[in-house]
């Protein structure tokens, strides 16, 4: 008999304040990853399917773990995979993966989304699944779920599970709604205007820039910063694929996009899959890796009423989301050692660390304190994953890397100060799902 | 509603998704606070506006322009005053 997969029912996150220290803190650990190699694009073979990859991410995590396959007992499930390029509807799926994969009632299952059921229909070795769940949009939101549900125990050893395809076309260029001559449901009040992905972060970056006195040159130091943690990432794209160092006058001279974002404010879409193993803090004792404590998560709603949101409403959120973090992990901001807060798109990192109020920055002060010093040899490391822009779009990169750095196995990215406690949360700074890590548990 | 409002912020298109409007590049979209309540805003390509040079702040008044394909009367918003 199947297990159901429920969708992450509201109870499930934290989403207020002064809910206190959270009832799990520090008795949830994540114990593994795995990653699958990276594609700019899908070249149609069965073997760098997403179906593929993201069974291979699931066995290297299971195996790092140092679990059997037989003892993993939950799976939750971030289902859509798409980076802006839907598989074009005149065009048939390649035979060899129809007659490699047990299909599902959705022919694009494997290829451009992962249900669950397909998961399992095609490792059939994860025998002793009983808890099942999505949490869409985000691979945030799957640790976030996964972490509370552990924590309740309607899992003891969870598998955490998210991929990404990227086919042929440019990033939603004259697909869907952008290709016809009129443009119809809600792209009526926004894409009809001509608006590309990252118009939203940078008419706020605008208003911020205004309201704090600061220009776009000044991102310079972070998005260089992000390119080269990137290229120590040896899971990311551009690692493997086009270790090609940024300077500042690459990002400088850079064409614009919809400005004041430019083309290095943007992520690259890649195909990729990621996996990792959340437990107990009591079974991660006996387990291969070490664990790294779970202290707290917390999930972030938008609230504007508008088209674009205000930069009151992402600063608002986003001040909410550190409170948050900070109140259920019994913490504040001087004990963390680095931040890992998502930059697809860079423009808007800023609302991030500000609202964590990370190193003592305050509202307004971020693009000054990227003059300072933030590389993973400072006092204060920024982003030591390279996040999207430095690994390619994933959203998980920096879950990756707070893992390892508390881990103590980031490698050439490693942070020269001690890394024990750190925060990693995407997507927009009004919307977000963070987690709070520790290479303690209390 | 009184067709007023303020222009808020704003970006300038170079590399619109919209095939139709990729002739039209570079282009402003500017978000516009209605003026009875701030909270809710609109999008507009400021006809009569120059590219990249949006007074933040100014007075705007809509006007619908008919599109082209449809006929269809769609919101736009004109600096006034």
């Amino acid at each position: 008999m199947p297990v159901e997969t429920q969708m992450a029912p509201d109870s499930i996150y934290r989403s207020t304040e002064g809910l206190g220290v959270w009832e799990h803190k520090g008795k949830v650990a994540a114990v593994g990853i795995g990653i699958s190699p990276t594609a700019r694009r899908w070249d149609e073979s069965t073997e760098t399917s997403l179906g593929a990859w993201t069974i291979l991410a699931i066995q290297n995590a299971i195996d790092d773990a140092g679990v059997s396959p037989d003892q993993v007992d939950g799976l939750v499930l971030t289902p859509e995979t798409s980076t802006g390029s839907p598989w074009p509807t005149d065009k048939s799926i390649p035979e060899d993966f129809l007659k490699t994969y047990q299909s599902t009632d959705n022919p694009l299952d494997g290829i451009a989304q992962l249900s669950s059921e397909w998961i399992l229909k095609n490792m059939p070795e994860l025998t002793n699944i009983k808890f099942v769940m999505y949490a869409p949009v985000c691979m945030s939101n799957a640790l976030v779920v996964a972490a509370q549900a552990v924590g309740d125990g309607l899992t003891n050893t969870c598998l955490v599970v998210r991929g990404w395809h990227n086919f042929g076309g440019r990033y939603y260029v004259g697909q869907g709604v952008t290709a016809g001559e009129t443009i119809s449901g809600p792209g009526k009040w926004s894409t009809m205007w001509g608006t590309v992905a990252c118009y939203t972060t940078a008419m706020v970056f605008e208003a911020y820039c205004r309201k704090y006195g600061k220009n776009h040159d000044m991102m310079a130091p972070f998005v260089v910063n992000e390119k080269r943690n990137g290229l120590l990432l040896p899971e990311g794209y551009w690692a493997q694929h086009r270790p090609e160092p940024l300077t500042a006058e690459d990002y400088l001279s850079a064409r614009w996009i919809a400005k004041p974002a430019n083309l290095y404010d943007n992520d690259l879409p890649i195909c990729v899959s990621a996996a990792f193993i959340f437990t107990t803090a009591e079974r991660a004792k006996d387990m291969k890796q070490k664990p790294v404590y779970i202290l707290n998560h917390a999930r972030t709603l938008p609230a504007s009423r508008g088209v674009v949101p205000t930069l009151d409403d992402w600063q608002d959120a986003s001040d909410s989301t550190g409170r948050k973090l900070y109140e259920g992990a019994g913490i504040g901001p001087k004990d963390l050692s680095f931040e890992n807060m998502y930059d697809g798109f860079t423009l808007f990192h800023q609302f991030h660390l500000e609202g964590l109020r990370f190193a003592g920055v305050q509202r307004g002060e971020a693009l000054d304190f990227y003059q300072t010093d933030i590389s993973i040899e400072g006092p204060n490391p920024v982003s030591p994953s390279g996040g999207n822009a430095g690994g390619g779009r994933t959203r998980f990169w920096l879950h990756v890397d707070s893992v390892q750095q508390l881990q103590g196995r980031a490698g050439a990215r490693q942070i020269t100060k001690k890394a024990e406690i750190g925060v990693s949360g995407a997507f927009m700074p009004d919307f977000s799902y963070s987690l709070i890590w520790s290479a303690t548990p209390d | 509603m009184s067709g007023r409002g303020k222009i808020y912020c704003y970006g300038v298109m170079y590399d619109s998704p919209v095939i139709t409007l990729a002739v039209d590049q570079p282009f402003n979209v500017a978000v516009i606070q209605l003026e009875e309540d701030p909270g809710i805003n609109m999008l507009s390509h400021l006809p009569g506006t120059p590219v990249d040079q949006v007074p933040v702040g100014a007075n705007v008044q809509v006007e619908f322009e008919t599109t082209p394909a449809t006929g269809q009367k769609v919101p736009e918003w004109r600096v006034v005053g």
